[in-house]
């Protein structure tokens, strides 16, 4: 078990979320930075998208109620486990009662904290992700609060081995301030003007971003643009141009569908980089190909694929893991 | 108006959306609808296929279905002579959504519209609608078309929160809150129907496609 002490502004339960319910209007869900959830997992020996806690900008602790091994990715925080500094993507590992302190976030929006063994709540549609808007998921539907207490899911025999030296190849979304998109279906609408402007500017995040997207100051010339076109399909990534002139990035829990002007879609292997951005950092738009995303979106897979390999061997059944 | 072909369009390296045309009638509506089943017999289950008003979207995981295949399948699919699904020999159930017309907006809106309450409530009641899609948050399904006399803007300020259950008007549509999220939409009355449980199966009340009719409780 683990125990909130002081919780943070914004905590929730998160894993790899339930899709296959777009139909019905509930949207994927989960980590909004799937990339730093899968490693936090992965480096603790658990399964990639185990149920761990998502931890948004702010400070808070939590103690530990067993010994535990932990990992911190994801945003870059001062923390402290018994007053002692720890660092992020790096296995650590707590006493039973020890207890976990994180301040400051020194780069980066989102953190991820994940305990070998996996945080124990009750599934809903197959997942422990923590849907607000439908009040379900994760504990009781909601963010954490001072002394709620999550159960530990079974530790795995033999314990994960890890080597500091692993991860330094691997890439770290939060210090990345550009983000690869697709032309999306709007995208022939815009003007000549708005296009330039999409693609070149450094657009600032705006503090009014949460889980359902980050919002970002545009000013983008909306011409002649159309805003009452009729309600369809988008996905996480997509890029929507409000008539005000700024533009949504959504995030796991936008809406199935909207009706905004869709000049892009973020790539799935940049939403770690979207969803790592602090309010007031900027953030830049490079187009690709189908093929450039499916080939970043493949690389990393593979890289998560040799880092597990490594730190639980007795599970791969590869001979040997080339590219460490 | 429908599209001579449906159109394919890239959404992202993991969805497609197919266009069926451009505007929010039923007749657009129910090929997009028909052609969501259509994508749902030839793809496999894992991949998501979603209707909506003048469009289908496919989501797929490329880790899972290569999106070369993916789009090969949509093709065919959508190039192919239309097959229509046998109808159902009974008429399809109407299922009914009892309301208590008593919401914030139901005095205002029958002002700007010159009705009295008693004829936006008839007029309300006297449609069979067709649930055009599901989206904007779960279980929230944009049933139309609503009676010409009744269509009016979205608020210029959305609220912020809404009980579920809450009845709605906007533009064409008409729908029911199903959870406490903004509304931008007029509140015309209530239901005791829940819309949308998790952990009830089928989750959603309503899918697209059926027929709904509301009763003045």
């Amino acid at each position: 078990m683990i125990e909130i002490l002081k919780p943070p502004p914004f905590a929730t339960i998160q894993d790899g979320g339930r899709p296959g319910w777009r139909g019905e209007g509930l949207p994927p869900g989960g980590a909004i930075d799937p990339w730093s959830l899968r490693l936090a997992n992965t480096i603790v020996g658990n399964e990639p998208e185990t149920p761990a806690l998502e931890w948004l900008l702010g400070g808070g602790s939590l103690r530990f109620d067993r010994a535990s091994a932990f990992c911190l990715a994801g945003a870059r925080v001062e923390a402290w486990l018994d007053g002692v500094p720890v660092e992020d993507r790096q296995i650590c590992y707590a006493p039973a009662g020890g207890v976990l302190n994180v301040g400051g976030f020194l780069s980066g929006r989102t953190l991820y904290i994940a305990i070998e063994g996996g945080l124990s709540v009750q599934r809903v549609l197959g997942s422990a992700a923590t849907y607000l808007p439908g009040r379900f998921g994760g504990l009781h539907g909601r963010k954490l609060l001072a002394h709620d207490q999550i159960a530990l899911g079974q530790r795995r025999w033999p314990p994960p081995k890890f080597n500091a030296t692993w991860i330094e190849k691997l890439p770290q979304p939060r210090d990345v301030a550009t983000a690869r998109f697709m032309f999306g279906p709007g995208w022939e609408d815009l003007s000549a003007i708005a296009r330039t402007r999409i693609v070149g500017h450094a657009f600032r995040v705006s503090p009014d971003s949460d889980r359902v997207g980050v919002r970002l100051i545009g000013k983008i010339p909306c011409d002649g643009i159309n805003f009452a076109a009729p309600s369809e399909p988008v996905i996480p990534g997509t890029i929507e141009l409000t008539s005000d002139g700024n533009l949504i990035v959504l995030l796991a829990d936008g809406p199935t569908t909207g009706g905004y002007p869709k000049p892009g879609v973020v790539i799935a292997a940049d939403l770690p980089v979207v969803a790592q951005r602090k309010p007031g950092a900027t953030l830049r738009f490079v187009e690709v190909t189908p093929t450039e995303a499916l080939t970043a979106a493949a690389q990393a897979r593979s890289q998560l694929a040799a880092l597990a390999a490594l730190v639980r061997p007795e599970r791969s059944r590869l001979p040997d893991v080339a590219g460490f | 108006m429908i599209f001579e072909a449906p159109r394919l369009e890239p959404l992202g390296e993991s969805a497609f959306l197919v266009r069926i045309g451009d505007d929010v009638s039923l007749k657009t509506n129910s090929r997009a609808v028909e052609t969501a089943a259509a994508l749902r017999r030839v793809l496999p289950l894992r991949i998501e296929v979603v209707p909506a008003f003048a469009t289908v979207g496919v989501i797929f995981n490329p880790a899972t279905d290569s999106r070369v295949t993916v789009e090969a399948l949509i093709t065919e699919a959508i190039r192919g002579p239309r097959v229509v699904a046998p109808q159902p020999a009974k008429r399809p159930q109407i299922i009914k959504i009892p309301v208590r017309y008593d919401g914030p907006d139901i005095d205002a809106v029958a002002l700007r519209l010159g009705l009295g309450r008693k004829d936006l409530i008839k007029l309300h009641t006297g449609t069979v609608y067709t649930v055009m899609m599901l989206g904007f948050a779960p279980g929230f399904a944009y049933l139309g078309p609503l009676s010409p006399k009744l269509v009016l803007p979205r608020r210029p300020e959305p609220r912020r929160h809404v009980p579920p259950g809450t009845v709605a008007i906007a533009g064409a549509h008409t729908a029911v809150y199903p959870l406490d999220t903004p509304a931008g939409w007029h509140l015309i009355g209530r239901t005791k129907l829940v819309m949308f449980d998790p952990v009830r199966s089928p989750t959603t009340l309503l899918h697209a496609g059926d027929q709904v009719v509301f009763e003045k409780e």
